[in-house]
């Protein structure tokens, strides 16, 4: 094993390479062969240094190069292009993995190359940050205190929920009634998710299973958020997005036609005879939008939300799978399910072990590239749920971390720094930590809002 | 080829530029800088020589030498940016300047930005480092004062540092001023004692620092301690690393003073105090956990910290590889007579909970974005009718299939109303595909009401799109047909699809003679492709050889082609062969090798056998054609077309091509082997013929036959 002092010296080597390429970019016009030769001749270097060590960790600490844990000041003079393009960007940290490939090396080369953007001093710093596989940044991100946008969310929040509540009554209603369902209704409830999701103004309600209570609005609203949001991150069009909200607003209603006792009943909790019984309601549900008048993608989303890629689940069919939309929602809804803790539990691992327990079943029962969608779009911990920091200080998530899903965007909740708004992604150069993490999510106690349950429960 | 060298006079300033660009590389004295440094000396020399002195006047995005406009783009867009950044309006060359000023210029000109103006400014630099002849012009901003005050205090404070390390060794008491004004400085402080030598014994030294606050905070009463825990907060992570393992090596009354200022660090600041040690020893903890027991003697407190310590784990970055060898290494799980396995129980735990829950999701970046081709119109479409029919099949196995049933010619109209004529023939498909006997009777009403109603004539007009799934449909379709006929001929006489065609021509002539009303007009159509398809429909269903014969002289071959085939079919009908005969003489190889085919199967007239008898002999025709109708008249189960073979054995002069031999051959050996009747008599009068050659062929022929 090489001693650090020689895993520094190998990793300046390495810098100096990716030095000259992002110099190179300033003498020479763009396109010019130095340059290509300059990137081609640093994707050499690191990787011939990072077969020797695992990794090479650059941190700017108090203006002086750190390198490998080992300080190096004289870099200060020896490399100042270097210093001054990190310091320009606003990047403290820079960890370079074994596998850089050259269209990386350029991409890196160039944005540090670029002048600091005024008006976006952070243009560069994301781009490295958003597509480079094997280099990671590091960067102390900016804090504040703005109660304004937590309002907003909790309103938005709030005011989705009782109107979901109303479409499950309305659509309740005309199913019995075999009439129309009023679809510009469910649209424009729709819309309204979609535009929360737009404007990262959305917030997931962190639910728990009460045993005679069915939420089905509140897992309705959370699933047709968090489809919503899958479906914006992946690149669709409102419309289509709209489409896909729609669905998943609609995609349980087929528990309203099971069976009381069977209503909302996770399914480990579910005899044999009560599980063969509550299998049926992706039938009902799709045949009565069917029926009344609902657009294929809804009625496919409610007959297909639990069958998986490979054709597999239930209801039992041969020879198709489920459409795309579709699968959007059966990963909300799969997630959704899975982060409800069913016991009596106040400690949760739910939230990571229901996106581990998806990202296990991608390619046979979730399409592996929209989970990875789902992934960035919802992250582990979503907006709305209430966490336990390191520091021990409870904060809620307010805002989705695309690059990081373990790292959102969080609102500190008590204490001094009540409504701080702190992204979780904040490094501590010096300690080569993140300032705070997330350690648990905490649930809410049991009965909480009954206020808005679709249908009431009995004691409502 | 035009040049692209820069001008003369601004070459040395490019020269100047790409000097800047190698510094940032290599050091401003490289030698691989001194290179490009000596030649932009040389160059400036010589402008200097020539002109006195030189400006270099700093524009945003534009640069001036002298009085001119800098041509060369790299000047423009990257040295006039990169002067500008660092505040240069004008850079002044004067006369004399000498290689080593404009070294230590150039030493200042590769500053980062930040630097530059911590240190006053690229004026205040080049005339700090004693360069007179390059002169610097640029934006105004001022040096503070106190930046220079705080610097000058920094100095004293490091000197008082030192000197109160030496008082310890001589333990001599600090002034109390000198040591608060010390300690109200944690992170200079700090820094400090990471840089104290020797760097192992950094524990006793923080040890005697606290035994020097101690002894003052006794003697003035002032609480010093607290200041104390700030400056173990600023610590490095290597310096806390060095305090904690070093602390357990001191001697009992060594460690108490700083033990003392320990015991008031809460279980979270005393986590952060042990973080670092446990990162760097991930992998052999034992002497931490040993390290652990000193600097927290009570047990309780100690799982306390070591709980805190774990929930620290969490803010590692999960995308390093390091921090995947420590979190391996603390995930180990404690061993059987393991002496610290209370404390490895803690970590582990956490450890391997982040190992399994958490090491997956590290920070990636974005994959492939999905595609959203599902959701076009067609695969909507397709997925509107895969939904009904999927909704159908299902419905069948619940109790209350009958009013599901009941309800779907409802469901199919309003379906249809809507647009989604793709829906109801799922709807319909289903029905037909419903086998379970419970359910017959319901299925066959609920069909035979969406037929009668509303929904099936724009269901029916609306196939030519569902070409893909038309064998699933085909018995929705069979139902329609004796109801919806007319319909389904106006999709027939409109589609383009080979394959909708086919389906529907298989459809229609299962209905069959009912449709013959509809065939006998459209025999008139001016599509040669409706007529075409009436033949064949007509065939199927009964339609008699003369109804078609009207086409059988039809502009398009491929029409008189089916008229032919369907001819063929007809092997009762007396009056196909005088059709198929006819046919020998048509323009199209194809229709006539038809109706060669047909004449062997087809009853032969009289007039046929004579036809037939005649395009042989005729020497126009090809003589592959003339073969075809010979084995058509042996194959034919007729006496007339015995008759015809017999008569054609029979010389037709003195002199005859050799071709004609052939003919006689093979009319003997269709004579031979035909099945009519009369053809054994007359090929025994063949062999018993006064003609020789007729006599030769036959015989030549039963030889064959023999053998």
């Amino acid at each position: 094993m090489t001693d650090t002092r020689t895993q520094a010296g190998e990793a300046v080597e390495a810098l100096h390479g990716l030095l000259t390429a992002i110099v190179s970019r300033a003498q020479y016009p763009a396109g010019h062969p130095s340059i290509d030769r300059a990137d081609e001749s640093a994707t050499a270097t690191f990787a011939r240094v990072l077969a020797r060590i695992s990794e090479i960790v650059v941190a700017l600490v108090e203006g002086e190069l750190v390198v490998n844990d080992r300080p190096m000041p004289e870099l200060r003079t020896r490399m100042p292009g270097f210093l001054d393009a990190l310091a320009r960007h606003g990047i403290e940290c820079l960890v370079f993995l074994q596998g850089i490939e050259k269209p990386e090396m350029t991409t890196l080369a160039e944005s540090l190359a670029e002048a600091g953007n005024a008006a976006d001093p952070r243009a560069a710093r994301d781009r490295i940050a958003s597509t480079l596989g094997h280099v990671l940044v590091r960067f102390v991100a900016l804090r504040d205190v703005d109660r304004s946008d937590y309002d907003r969310e909790e309103r938005s929040h709030r005011e989705i929920e009782p109107l979901v509540v109303k479409i499950l009554e309305h659509v309740g209603l005309r199913i019995r009634g075999r009439a129309p369902i009023d679809l510009a209704f469910v649209r424009g409830v729709a819309s309204s998710i979609v535009e929360s999701v737009d404007g990262r103004r959305f917030a997931l309600r962190t639910r728990r299973f009460d045993e005679g209570a069915l939420d089905l609005a509140g897992h309705c609203t959370n699933v047709a958020v968090m489809s919503a949001a899958i479906a914006r991150e992946g690149r669709l069009s409102s419309a289509i997005t709209v489409e896909v909200t729609c669905a998943a607003l609609l995609h349980d209603v087929g528990e309203l036609l099971l069976p009381a006792a069977l209503q909302g009943v996770p399914e480990p909790l579910l005899d044999e005879r009560g599980l063969r019984y509550a299998r049926h309601h992706p039938l009902l549900g799709a045949r009565a939008l069917l029926e009344g008048g609902c657009p294929a993608l809804w009625v496919a989303t409610a007959l297909d939300h639990h069958r998986g890629v490979d054709g597999r689940g239930y209801p039992a069919l041969e020879g198709s799978i489920p459409h795309e939309g579709t699968r959007i929602v059966s990963i909300a809804n799969y997630i959704e399910r899975v982060r409800i803790p069913l016991g009596d539990t106040t400690d949760s691992d739910a939230p990571e072990a229901a996106v581990r327990a998806a990202t296990m079943l991608a390619g046979r029962y979730f399409d592996k590239a929209w989970l990875d969608v789902a992934v960035r779009a919802i992250g582990i911990f979503s907006p709305g749920m209430v966490v336990e920091l390191t520091d021990g200080h409870p904060a809620m998530v307010t805002r989705v971390n695309s690059r990081d899903p373990l790292r959102p965007e969080i609102r500190i909740l008590f204490g001094d720094d009540a409504g701080m708004r702190v992204d979780l992604s904040e490094w501590n150069v010096r300690e080569r930590k993140y300032e705070r993490s997330i350690v648990r999510l905490l649930l809410p106690k049991a009965g909480a809002r009954l206020e808005s349950r679709f249908p009431p429960s009995d004691d409502d | 080829m035009p040049s692209i060298a820069p001008p003369s006079d601004e070459q040395w300033v490019l020269d100047l530029w790409q000097w800047i660009g190698r510094a940032a590389q290599y050091s401003v004295g490289h030698p691989v800088s001194m290179v490009t440094g000596t030649k932009a000396f040389e160059g400036l020399s010589a402008a200097l020589r020539a002109t006195g002195s030189v400006t270099l006047g700093v524009f945003k995005d534009a640069l001036t030498i002298g009085t001119v406009h800098a041509t060369n783009p790299g000047l423009r867009a990257r040295m006039a940016p990169y002067f500008h950044e660092r505040g240069v309006v004008l850079v002044r060359f004067l006369s004399g300047v000498t290689l080593e000023e404009l070294t230590a210029f150039m030493a200042i000109a590769v500053m980062p930005v930040n630097d530059v103006f911590a240190g006053g400014g690229m004026r205040a630099l080049t005339v700090q480092r004693g360069v007179v002849r390059v002169q610097v012009e640029e934006l105004a901003h001022d040096v503070l004062d106190e930046e220079r005050a705080e610097d000058r205090r920094i100095r004293r404070l490091r000197d008082l540092f030192l000197a109160l390390l030496r008082g310890v060794e001589d333990r001599r008491p600090a002034p109390q001023a000198d040591l608060v004004e010390l300690l109200d400085e944690p992170k200079l402080l700090a820094r400090m004692f990471e840089q104290a030598e020797p760097q192992r014994a950094l524990a006793q030294v923080l040890a005697g620092f606290a035994d020097l606050v101690a002894e003052t905070e006794a003697k003035s009463g002032v609480a010093l301690k607290p200041k104390v825990v700030r400056v173990l907060e600023e610590l490095g992570p290597e310096a806390r690393d060095r305090v904690v393992l070093g602390f357990a090596a001191l001697d009992a009354a060594a460690r108490r003073p700083l033990s003392d200022v320990l015991a008031t660090l809460g279980p979270h600041a005393l986590a952060l105090l042990c973080l670092p040690s446990v990162r760097f020893h991930a992998a052999h903890l034992d002497r931490f956990y040993f390290a652990l027991r000193a600097v927290v003697p009570d047990a309780g407190t100690r799982i306390e910290v070591l709980r805190k310590l774990a929930r620290l784990l969490y803010d590692l970055p999960l995308d390093e590889p390091a921090t995947h060898e420590v979190i391996a290494g603390l995930a180990e799980p404690p061993r059987d007579g393991d002496m610290y396995r209370f404390e490895r129980a803690v970590l582990s735990q956490i450890a391997a909970r982040i190992r399994d829950e958490r090491a997956a999701f590290r920070a990636h970046p974005a994959g492939r974005p999905p595609t959203a081709e599902g959701f076009e119109g067609v695969r909507l479409d397709a997925l509107d009718h895969r939904v009904a029919t999927d909704l159908g099949f299902l419905g069948a196995r619940l109790v209350d299939f009958a009013d599901v049933a009941a309800r779907a010619p409802g469901l199919a109209v309003a379906l249809v109303k809507i647009g989604r004529i793709s829906g109801a023939l799922g709807v319909a498909r289903a029905l037909t595909a419903v086998d379970d006997a419970r359910w017959i009777a319901a299925t066959q009403g609920a069909l035979a009401a969406i037929v009668r109603g509303n929904a099936a004539p724009l269901m029916l007009a609306d196939l030519e799109r569902h070409d893909e799934r038309l064998e699933e449909l085909t018995p929705f379709l069979r139902l329609a047909a004796p109801t919806r006929a007319d319909q389904l001929f106006a999709v027939l006489e409109k589609t383009t699809s080979r394959k909708l065609r086919r389906a529907l021509l298989e459809i229609l002539a299962g209905v069959g003679p009912a449709v013959v009303p509809h065939v006998k007009p459209r025999l008139a159509s001016t599509d040669w492709f409706v007529v075409r398809n009436m033949v064949i429909l007509g065939a199927r269903v009964g339609m008699r050889a003369h109804e078609l014969a009207q086409v059988a002289r039809h502009p398009h071959p491929k029409v008189r082609l089916e008229v032919a085939r369907a001819m063929r079919t007809m092997a009762t009908e007396p009056r196909a062969s005088d059709f198929l005969s006819a046919m020998l003489l048509d323009a199209s190889e194809e229709v006539r090798a038809t109706a060669i085919a047909g004449l062997a199967e087809v009853v032969m007239s009289a007039a046929a056998a004579h036809s037939i008898e005649a395009s042989i002999l005729d020497e126009n025709q090809s003589d592959d054609l003339r073969r075809r109708a010979l084995e058509a008249l042996g194959k034919s189960p007729s006496d007339e077309a015995a008759a015809a073979l017999y008569r054609l054995l029979e010389p037709r002069g003195l002199i005859e091509r050799a071709f004609s031999a052939e003919l006689r051959e093979r009319a003997a050996e269709g004579l031979r082997r035909s099945r009519a009747a009369s053809a054994p008599t007359l090929f025994q009068k063949g062999l018993q013929s006064a003609t020789w050659r007729v006599r030769k062929a036959c015989e030549k022929a039963m030889e064959e036959g023999r053998d």
